[in-house]
């Protein structure tokens, strides 16, 4: 149960890792166009950064990213617990 | 050295057959909550339909994936992966023809899910087995008939080697990553719940 527990948590997180790049990756390519997707691709949307600039530059709270964020976290929890049980 | 797990004999059954246990255990609870959305939907059609309480109804599920958990874990028990290979390796043809029969009735018995995820892995889950013991009782028939083992391919025996390789790996990393994704829709859309999430980033980003 202990390796399916990881399983399940590592997918999590990674799923949630590979939508919030999708997200990340969206916004920079509708505002830079080619060069957002290059930038995308090089930097990290970051914790604080990313976030703030998206909800000054749409004017919307970007909850998506933090909800999903969170779904990551959850991911990581399950990973945590199932790798201390026996 | 004894590595049986402890307990009695539920116990150590589900110690034993984890992986089992833990695909019975998420098809049973996958069933809980479109039960219920079913019942809270229309209460009066949903007890004319079925003529049951909701209590005895979720009992009696519970009761069937109980029996068919005890099914399969028999099974297991009763054939492990070496006695299993070696029957395999015994019986080609019947393996080669029940595959193939299988794997052409398989589409029509996916044509009758719902289209849902879990559906169509249970779906899958079931045929399979299903056709493991059509497949014992052929092996058995013909165990009977021919007693010596008539055919003996080098690409078969590579073939079932490889598949008992990769099927416990291969199975073990869908069944997870269905979980991880089922349960990823699920949190998401408590926390769309909890923050009250209207879809607005999304909007403006793909406008």
């Amino acid at each position: 149960m202990r390796a399916i527990g990881l399983a399940v948590g590592y997918l999590m997180w990674i799923g949630a890792g590979i939508v919030t790049f999708v997200f990340w990756f969206a916004a920079m390519s509708k505002w830079l166009g080619l060069l957002g997707k290059i930038l995308a691709i090089i930097f990290s949307p970051g914790v604080v950064i990313f976030p703030v600039v998206f909800w000054i530059v749409e004017g919307v709270f970007p909850s998506f990213y933090f909800i999903v964020w969170g779904v990551g976290i959850v991911g990581i929890i399950i990973a945590g617990i199932s790798s201390n049980s026996e | 050295m004894n590595n049986e797990p402890k307990g009695n004999w539920f116990v150590r059954r589900i110690k034993k057959y984890q992986v089992i246990t833990f695909t019975f255990g998420f098809l049973f609870f996958s069933q809980i909550p479109s039960l219920l959305i079913h019942y809270y939907a229309d209460k009066d059609l949903f007890l004319e339909k079925y003529h049951l309480s909701i209590w005895v109804l979720l009992a009696g599920i519970a009761l069937i994936y109980f029996i068919q958990w005890l099914i399969v874990t028999w099974a297991a028990l009763r054939f492990p992966k070496e006695t299993l290979k070696q029957k395999f390796l015994r019986h080609p043809i019947a393996t080669i023809i029940l595959f193939i029969i299988g794997l052409t009735d398989l589409p029509y018995r996916l044509s009758s899910t719902s289209g849902a995820i879990v559906s169509i892995f249970e779906t899958i889950v079931y045929h399979a087995f299903l056709y493991f013991l059509w497949w014992l009782l052929v092996c058995w028939i013909s165990s009977k008939i021919f007693k010596k083992e008539r055919f003996q391919w080098v690409w078969y025996r590579k073939i079932i080697e490889k598949v008992f390789v990769i099927m416990p790996i291969a199975y073990k990393l869908v069944l997870c990553l269905i979980v991880a994704l089922i349960l990823f829709i699920t949190v998401f859309i408590l926390f769309t719940v909890v923050f009250k999430y209207s879809g607005q980033d999304l909007k403006f980003l793909f406008s």
